[in-house]
């Protein structure tokens, strides 16, 4: 397939592919995952060469074609999530392109429908925060009544992360509160006698804001030899782990006082 | 029954985190099925120290997310971060910061470093499959990133 593709249509691929590459990384998805990605793309609709940087919060990326024009693009990346489907479905769509090589349009069309597509509604995250209270509280050995407030607090810090979100509190800063709130409401409900266990009420429910997903594509990270990258994101769960700490801590440390 | 409960707690919790995750709903079984087979084996071996038995579930939680994204043909991580997560030492944590704000110092002392060493052995069986992984996959693909020139 040899058609000619106009400097224009360059211009659009490579916006486009980088909307894949912010797409993927805004999901939560590796550097090296997000860099081959691009590279891949763009090879398959014929780019000479490909360079590609990527760190948790950029991307660089620049296109050399054969006759030496090339052109770069930098995105910025501001907010970051945990979204797994999106990265199966965008994985799915840059495997799909270097096999047929649509048209761009195509590719871009297809790209918009993954982003709209809707992931679990916000009731669901409650029920799943709560999910993971009650569970952890009863794995870590906790007894129904230590793992039913569990799931009270785990409930409650989902939308407290809402409602924080929304006024756009730093990650730092919400961990703390989540953790104290949490501390606060273990505490009470066994000086109150409704639950046993204390500490298990607290590590069970703190359970889902552990940075596990940010220490595992550290690593990964790492491993692939993106040391800035991996650098940053185990510098950012190391972070979430002081400030639950830290939450936890000033709370028990309130409470003994009393 | 004693080691069915905990991989029973195990199984539900990773249905929730998938949830908190965003992992599709055809993967939710698989995924969970992971975390529960992870715990069951730290249950079943029968070391002195909890170090190397940290180090071997995450080995097979590992292996088994391999295999399964290339089973189902999804990322790796979407497995093995959901998985691992029991295996996560929340309690020593916990514990480390609990002996610090009550200034036992010794105990502190001690619960941290056994927590480190813990959360080292997941790391260390994370680093050790992903390796061998990526050497395959780098003898057995052509090598995108060492691209001539010229």
């Amino acid at each position: 397939m040899e058609e000619k593709i106009s400097l224009g249509d360059y211009q659009k691929l490579l916006n486009t592919a980088i909307d894949l590459g912010h797409f993927l990384l805004e999901a939560g998805a590796e550097t090296y995952r997000v860099e081959e990605s691009i590279q891949r793309v763009l090879y398959a609709y014929g780019i000479k060469h490909v360079d590609v940087f990527a760190i948790t919060n950029s991307i660089t990326v620049t296109i050399t074609m054969a006759d030496d024009t090339c052109f770069t693009r930098l995105r910025r990346i501001y907010s970051r999530g945990t979204n797994y489907q999106m990265i199966e479905d965008l994985n799915n769509l840059s495997r799909y392109i270097c096999i047929y090589r649509p048209p761009v349009e195509e590719f871009r069309q297809r790209l918009k429908e993954i982003y709209h597509k809707k992931g679990y509604p916000f009731w669901m995250m409650v029920v799943a925060f709560a999910g993971v209270g009650f569970s952890f509280t009863l794995f870590f050995g906790g007894n129904l009544r230590d793992a039913l407030v569990a799931t009270f607090a785990g409930a409650l810090i989902r939308v407290v992360i809402q409602g924080m979100e929304r006024v756009h509190t730093n990650g730092f800063f919400i961990n703390l509160i989540n953790s104290l709130l949490v501390t606060l409401i273990a505490l009470l409900a066994v000086r109150y006698q409704i639950a046993d266990h204390s500490d298990r009420i607290i590590i069970g429910t703190l359970m889902s804001l552990v940075p596990g997903v940010a220490v595992t594509n550290a690593m990964r990270d790492i491993i692939a030899g993106d040391l800035v990258a991996g650098t940053m994101k185990g510098l950012e769960a190391l972070l979430v782990a002081l400030a639950l700490a830290l939450g936890t801590g000033m709370a028990l440390v309130v409470m003994g006082g009393l | 029954m004693e080691l069915m409960m905990p991989c029973l707690y195990a199984f539900l919790a990773c249905i929730a985190f998938s949830i908190v995750y965003h992992v599709g709903w055809k993967r939710i079984p698989l995924t969970c099925l992971g975390g529960a087979l992870g715990w069951l084996v730290y249950l079943l071996l029968d070391f002195p120290s909890d170090v190397p038995k940290y180090f071997i579930a995450t080995v097979v939680i590992s292996v088994y997310s391999e295999i399964m994204a290339r089973v189902c043909k999804v990322p790796v991580t979407l497995f093995l971060t959901t998985a691992v997560l029991p295996l996560v030492p929340g309690g020593g944590m916990y514990y480390t910061m609990e002996y610090c704000v009550r200034g036992e110092t010794s105990l502190f002392m001690e619960t941290g470093l056994h927590t480190l060493a813990l959360a080292g052995a997941i790391a260390l069986g994370i680093m050790t499959v992903s390796s061998l992984v990526r050497m395959w996959k780098v003898m057995k693909a052509p090598k995108l990133f060492l691209k001539k020139r010229y």
